[in-house]
């Protein structure tokens, strides 16, 4: 008998709520509906990588690849999909920093702008081409970036086309979580187009990359 | 108080089941850093080092010259000072001066490796009341130094200066000195008898720093 009238209790306080809230009119009805939408929750976080090395002076290769991993989880059971943007900072403010280069492909060009000396625009934009130059890219150093899947969950991001600034893809097929990691490695036939030793000058090179996710 | 609490509880769930919102985040993003150190270069590239020089006059047959080139990837650029160093009887001593401030052209003195002066003679050849007498076993010529690159002249800042320097730009300048066959500074400094026969030194020094 206690126990009944708690639950009785409990029911008036929900419908006390739901009145308030104007989900259901007391006056006018008697046995109402009431449905809970339980959300979808996606989310992404940043949990390690290697977030710095040297770059050598003479050559402009790194001394060790620059990584960072992304730990992306859905309740969802369409699964989810995760975009990946690079930004650098220019004379002018940020602007895209990576570009792909094969339709399709998790591997792109990226650089990295020099941070104390900033580059325009246009020196960041010669060094995404395929025919950049030393000599027209100064403060800029471009690598490769890679972006792929830590489980089977899931597919790896890729550039849709030639010229894309984004990679994406559906990094799970179902709900769960897995690791995508963005790898910024060496490429001789990229550095040997962007690095001078005369024109990048010393200073701490850098590039941001972004992570949105959403369901498919 | 126990009514009270699950009471609570049921108000609190009610509450998280009106709100559409989940607290995720759905954007994330990490910054990476590579960083390119300074590199400041020097290093000598040869040149012309040595010469006859005539017994009677003290004149040289030609000019000597030695190259040097330096590097910087620093956006301030690098100092760049040139001096010379003869060796006497007691050690390296200092053996150019600057004639004129602002000038690229000094004076510099040869000390004779094989009889070695004193440093006195040395230092007397440099100064501007030489006397041959008075600086057996030297030679002094006029030093001239040059920059590849648009205003990289090392000058000397001012006149009795002993070093000339330039701030050279980022990348690669290469810089001459030159010991020319140019009789000023002979007739004080040249005696055929008070120059021994030998081989005639200076050692050119150039030394980088950071601005």
């Amino acid at each position: 008998m206690l126990n009944m009238k708690k639950i009785i209790i409990n029911i008036l306080l929900i419908l006390f709520i739901l009145v308030i809230s104007g989900k259901i009119t007391p006056v006018y009805a008697v046995n109402q509906a009431v449905t809970v939408d339980f959300p979808s929750v996606n989310n992404v976080t940043v949990s390690s990588g290697s977030f710095s090395s040297t770059i050598d002076p003479s050559t402009g290769i790194l001394n060790s690849e620059l990584n960072s991993i992304f730990d992306v989880s859905t309740n969802d059971k369409h699964g989810l999909m995760a975009d990946f943007t690079v930004k650098v900072d220019t004379l002018s403010g940020l602007i895209n920093g990576a570009t792909g280069t094969v339709s399709g492909s998790n591997e792109g060009t990226c650089v990295l702008t020099n941070n104390d000396f900033k580059p325009n625009s246009a020196s960041v934009g010669n060094a995404l081409i395929s025919n950049a130059s030393p000599s027209n890219n100064p403060n800029v150093i471009g690598f490769e970036i890679v972006f792929e899947n830590q489980t089977n969950k899931g597919d790896d991001p890729v550039f849709n086309s030639l010229g894309s600034t984004v990679a994406t893809g559906e990094v799970l097929h179902k709900k769960g979580n897995t690791s995508i990691i963005a790898r910024v490695r060496n490429n001789t036939s990229i550095n040997h187009k962007t690095f001078g030793n005369s024109t990048d000058t010393a200073g701490f090179y850098q590039l941001t990359i972004y992570c949105t996710v959403y369901n498919p | 108080m126990k009514n009270v609490l699950k009471s609570g509880l049921v108000l609190a769930c009610a509450l998280a089941c009106l709100s559409n919102t989940a607290n995720a985040a759905t954007n994330a993003s990490s910054t990476v850093t590579g960083n390119v150190p300074v590199l400041n270069t020097v290093q000598a590239t040869g040149g012309s080092l040595s010469i006859s020089v005539d017994a009677t006059s003290g004149q040289m047959s030609g000019n000597i010259s030695t190259g040097f080139s330096v590097f910087t990837n620093n956006s301030h650029g690098i100092n760049v000072q040139f001096d010379a160093a003869s060796t006497s009887a007691t050690g390296n001593v200092n053996a150019s001066t600057s004639t004129a401030a602002g000038s690229n052209t000094g004076k510099v003195v040869l000390a004779n490796n094989d009889i070695k002066p004193t440093a006195a003679s040395i230092i007397n050849a440099l100064s501007s009341n030489a006397s041959a007498d008075n600086n057996a076993n030297t030679i002094a010529y006029k030093i001239q130094f040059t920059g590849s690159r648009q205003n990289s002249n090392p000058v000397y800042s001012s006149e009795n200066a002993t070093s000339a320097n330039v701030l050279a730009p980022v990348g690669t300048t290469t810089f001459t000195a030159q010991i020319l066959n140019d009789n000023t500074f002979l007739a004080n400094t040249y005696d055929g008898n008070t120059d021994n026969a030998g081989a005639y030194q200076a050692t050119v020094n150039c030394t980088i720093s950071a601005p």
